[in-house]
């Protein structure tokens, strides 16, 4: 199942929480901190004792300070959630406010609005900071579903993906027209599988765990037959509709165009390969063994050998066992045939030539 | 007066006449075209053949043929359009390997012309009859709508192209319901037995294996060749116990070593056997000792006909086998036995005509004198030596001119010789005879005398010396000759030993 979803860009003013690689100190302070919680000790002494060994305490205290800035510990210096967080994923994150460029997409199969974002490089009297009478360029007011993002991880949909947390947004940003677009692939083979492509880059994501393929797939099977059999997943079919090869696999591939589903927006494209069919009815299963038999033949036959031949096939294909139905008489098929085929002389020449079978007394 | 001298001579030959076919007839009429049942073919009537075309031509269900080669293309074409009728064509044949070994065998039989019309044949019908070979199937027949109230049936011993359908000397039968059920059951035989590839596709024969049938009940009116028979041979050698009285025996080929041919040999001592063949370098060692032994041998240049035939037995058997190992003992063939009054009485009238209006008749040859004036055929290593045997044959006159009449009265006493026959024909009779011509004076030669004559020939002191005399005849010279001249042989007697004359004089008259 394939859609396309239009990308939104927004310059915004925002804070966020990056990852930092260059600040080696802070995770040995966050576990010192810990452990002066744990301890109940009074944490500029702990520090003292443990790491600055003979800093005056005012250094102690910036130190401090700058890790309740940093929002890794409150103000009674005891560890946040998110210092707990940078402890345990031993990933520290350092709040950064400026203007940002962000990608944005409200699908309900991404798990994220934020797919790709990078500061801008724009000083303080930028378009980005003017009304809309100063400088021409529309500013919006930011979507509601981008300001939800608030406090919440982020991972970019990119070759390398970077973890973001976003702490603060501006209502109000500007809109940058733009012809992206984000590719999904629903698949389902064993399992189901979420694929997406934006740019050059394609990856794999979660399917939500709201999402129910049972039920998809019923619907789907629903949408091309009322008579779907929704036990086995497979569809009825009459076999005149039928290629030789969809005839032997009793299998089929059916494409859906521009299907809607409940909440979770619509496909353009959905392909179902391999869906298990059955004939609609007994004469169906009837003609439908019968093009079986005229396919797969191969030498003469006539009367016992014409009745083997027939029982062979059907045990071949479960599928014609649950049909009652009698193989047609060897006269029935000639019609069917083309005339001085090689098929026909199969079926017409031993009656013809009156090809018994072997019993040398 | 001295007269020309002429000689006449005959000689009664005794020429060895190789054994060879006496040309007989340049005609062949059409017979017999009453005929019901049993029909004849050649020297231009194809009624058979309008009757084959007919059959294809009406066909509604089925066609089964069987034919060594299929080239007629009108044949082929009615059968094409049997087709588009819907009509299921069976058809067998001799694969094209062993055409093609026929063809470079007898050129007569099958031409490259056949063999290419067969080709073509076989290109169109692919996907459009069905069609399987093996290198034995030799039988020839067709059937029609077998299985309906309007089957049909038809047994040939002629192959199904123009020429044997038109121009040889074949027989066709139409068979009867009986016959047609047993063909049909031979023809299943040849289909699902006796055949090992089937044409699926242009150019492709596909191997097929063959398939048993349930043993086949015991034929009743025809006599066949197969894998797992040999019922014309056991018929042939049943009729040839069975029968006394006269046998005619038609084939194309005749293996001497055959051990029914040997049979034949050993009736043909105390039965009247008449053998109808085609004059073949091949047949030529079983000819000789059939008629050797007694046996009367005629033939045709196209005669292709199978059959043996006890008329005072109203017995016979028509078949597609040559009496040879491949038709006898080996191969896919068929023949119908007749046995009716209706049936004995056509095919005799067939086979009376045929010896009566025989092309060739053999002869064991011998001394010309027993031998009867006319054309014959001698066969040779490669080919067949055409001459005559002619009453008598008068070479032309042998003349001679002697220069002198001494010469001429040599000549008149010596014996003519027998002249070379370049003639090309073989007389019973030669005659030849010889003319001496009169040596005569020249017109210009001058007359001399003596004296004229040993003066320019002596000196003149030898002329002087020289008692010189009288000429006793006249002399005269002309150039460097000197002739003398008599009026009769008495008169030469008595001058040519004159020494007075010159040594080296030529007698002659006038």
């Amino acid at each position: 199942m394939r859609r396309s979803i239009e990308v939104e860009s927004y310059a915004v003013q925002m804070t966020i929480f990056e990852k930092e690689d260059d600040r080696p100190e802070i995770l040995p302070l966050l576990k010192a901190v810990r452990e002066a919680n744990e301890a109940n000790i009074d944490l500029v002494s702990y520090f003292q004792e443990k790491i600055f060994l003979d800093m005056p305490k005012t250094f102690v205290h910036n130190v401090i300070e700058e890790l309740r800035l940093l929002g890794l510990i409150d103000s009674e210096w005891i560890l946040t959630e998110r210092g707990q967080e940078t402890i345990a994923k031993e990933i520290v994150m350092i709040p950064r406010t400026g203007p940002y460029r962000l990608d944005v997409v409200n699908d309900p199969f991404l798990p994220q609005v934020i797919i790709q974002y990078s500061p801008l490089k724009i000083g303080i009297k930028s378009d980005l900071f003017r009304t809309e009478e100063e400088n021409g360029n529309s500013i919006t007011k930011i979507p509601s579903y981008l300001l939800n993002t608030v406090n919440s991880t982020i991972n970019t949909l990119e070759d390398q993906p970077q973890t973001i947390v976003i702490k603060e947004i501006a209502e109000k940003g500007t809109y940058i027209p733009n012809n992206r677009q984000i590719n999904l692939e629903l698949h389902f083979t064993e399992y189901w599988q979420l694929y997406f492509r934006y740019r050059n880059f394609r990856g794999k994501i979660q399917v939500p765990g709201f999402f129910n393929g049972d039920q998809l797939i019923d619907a789907l099977l629903l949408q091309l037959s009322e008579q779907a059999d929704l036990t086995q997943w497979r569809i009825p079919q009459k076999p005149d509709l039928l290629n030789q090869n969809e005839l032997s696999r009793f299998k089929k591939e059916f494409r859906i165009k521009n299907y809607e589903m409940n909440d979770l927006g619509s496909f353009s494209q959905v392909k179902l390969e391999d869906v298990s069919i059955f004939p609609s009815d007994v004469d169906s299963a009837k003609d439908w063994a019968i093009k079986l038999f005229i396919e797969e033949l191969s030498s003469y036959v006539f009367g016992k050998r014409y009745a083997n031949t027939w029982e062979e096939l059907i045990h071949r294909y479960p599928t014609l066992r649950e049909y009652e139905f009698i193989y047609p008489k060897i006269e029935e098929l000639w019609s069917i045939v083309p005339f001085a085929s090689q098929k026909y002389w199969f079926l017409r020449a031993p009656t013809d030539m009156r090809l018994y079978e072997v019993v040398k007394g | 007066m001295i007269e020309p001298d002429i000689q006449e001579k005959s000689i009664t030959m005794d020429t060895e006449v190789p054994p060879h076919w006496k040309v007989c007839r340049f005609e062949y009429t059409t017979i017999h075209p009453k005929a019901i049942r049993i029909i004849p073919i050649g020297g231009g009537d194809d009624r058979f053949r309008s009757i084959l075309l007919k059959a294809i031509q009406e066909a509604k269900e089925t066609i089964m043929l069987c034919s060594f080669i299929l080239s007629d293309e009108e044949i082929i074409k009615e059968i094409l359009n049997a087709t588009k009728r819907n009509v299921r064509c069976y058809l067998l044949f001799s694969t094209e390997v062993q055409l093609r070994k026929e063809y470079n065998t007898d050129i007569t039989e099958f031409n490259q012309k056949t063999l290419t019309a067969h080709k073509k044949m076989l290109d169109h019908i692919v996907g459009k009859a069905l069609a399987r070979t093996n290198k034995h199937l030799h039988a020839k027949f067709l059937l029609v709508d077998y299985g309906t109230s309007d089957q049909k049936g038809y047994l040939s011993t002629a192959n199904f192209t123009y020429d044997a359908l038109t121009r040889n000397q074949e027989v066709g039968v139409i068979m009867t319901n009986t016959e047609i059920e047993e063909l049909f059951e031979f023809f299943r035989l040849g289909f699902w037995s006796e055949s090992n590839q089937e044409l699926t596709r242009l150019n492709s024969w596909d191997v097929v294996k063959p398939e048993s049938l349930s043993d086949l009940e015991e034929f009743t009116r025809i006599r066949t060749t197969s894998s797992s028979t040999q019922g014309i041979k056991k018929e042939i050698l049943n009729i040839l116990n069975r029968t006394k009285g006269p046998l005619i025996i038609s084939s194309y080929g005749f293996e001497s070593d055959h051990i029914v041919v040997k049979m034949l040999s050993e009736k043909a001592r105390n039965r009247k056997i008449t053998i109808i063949t085609r004059p073949r370098e091949k047949n030529l060692a079983a000819i000789k000792a059939l008629s050797n032994a007694g046996a009367i041998i005629i033939g045709y240049d196209f005669l292709h006909a199978k059959f043996i035939f006890a008329p005072e037995n109203n017995l016979a058997l028509i078949m597609t086998a040559n009496l040879e190992t491949r038709g006898l003992d080996t191969g896919y063939e068929v023949g119908v036995l007749l046995e009716e009054p209706q049936d004995i009485n056509e095919l005799h009238q067939i086979s009376t005509e045929w010896i009566k209006h025989a092309y060739y008749k053999w002869n064991r040859g011998g001394n010309v004198q027993t031998l009867e004036t006319g054309l014959i055929a001698i066969p040779k290593a490669q080919n067949i030596e055409e001459t005559e045997i002619i009453p008598e044959y008068i070479f032309p006159m042998d003349e001679k001119r002697p220069n002198d009449l001494l010469e001429m009265r040599n000549l008149m006493n010596t014996d003519l010789e027998k002249p070379r026959n370049e003639s090309g024909k073989i007389p019973k009779i030669i005659r030849f005879t010889r003319k001496i011509h009169t040596p005569l004076l020249p017109q210009n030669a001058q007359k001399i005398n003596s004296n004229e004559y040993w003066r320019n020939k002596l000196s003149k002191k030898e002329f002087k010396e020289r008692k010189i005399k009288k000429f006793p005849i006249s002399v005269y010279k002309l150039k460097k000759d000197v002739y003398g001249l008599v009026e009769s042989w008495k008169q030469l007697d008595k001058v040519h030993n004159d020494s007075s004359l010159p040594q080296k004089i030529k007698f002659v008259t006038k």
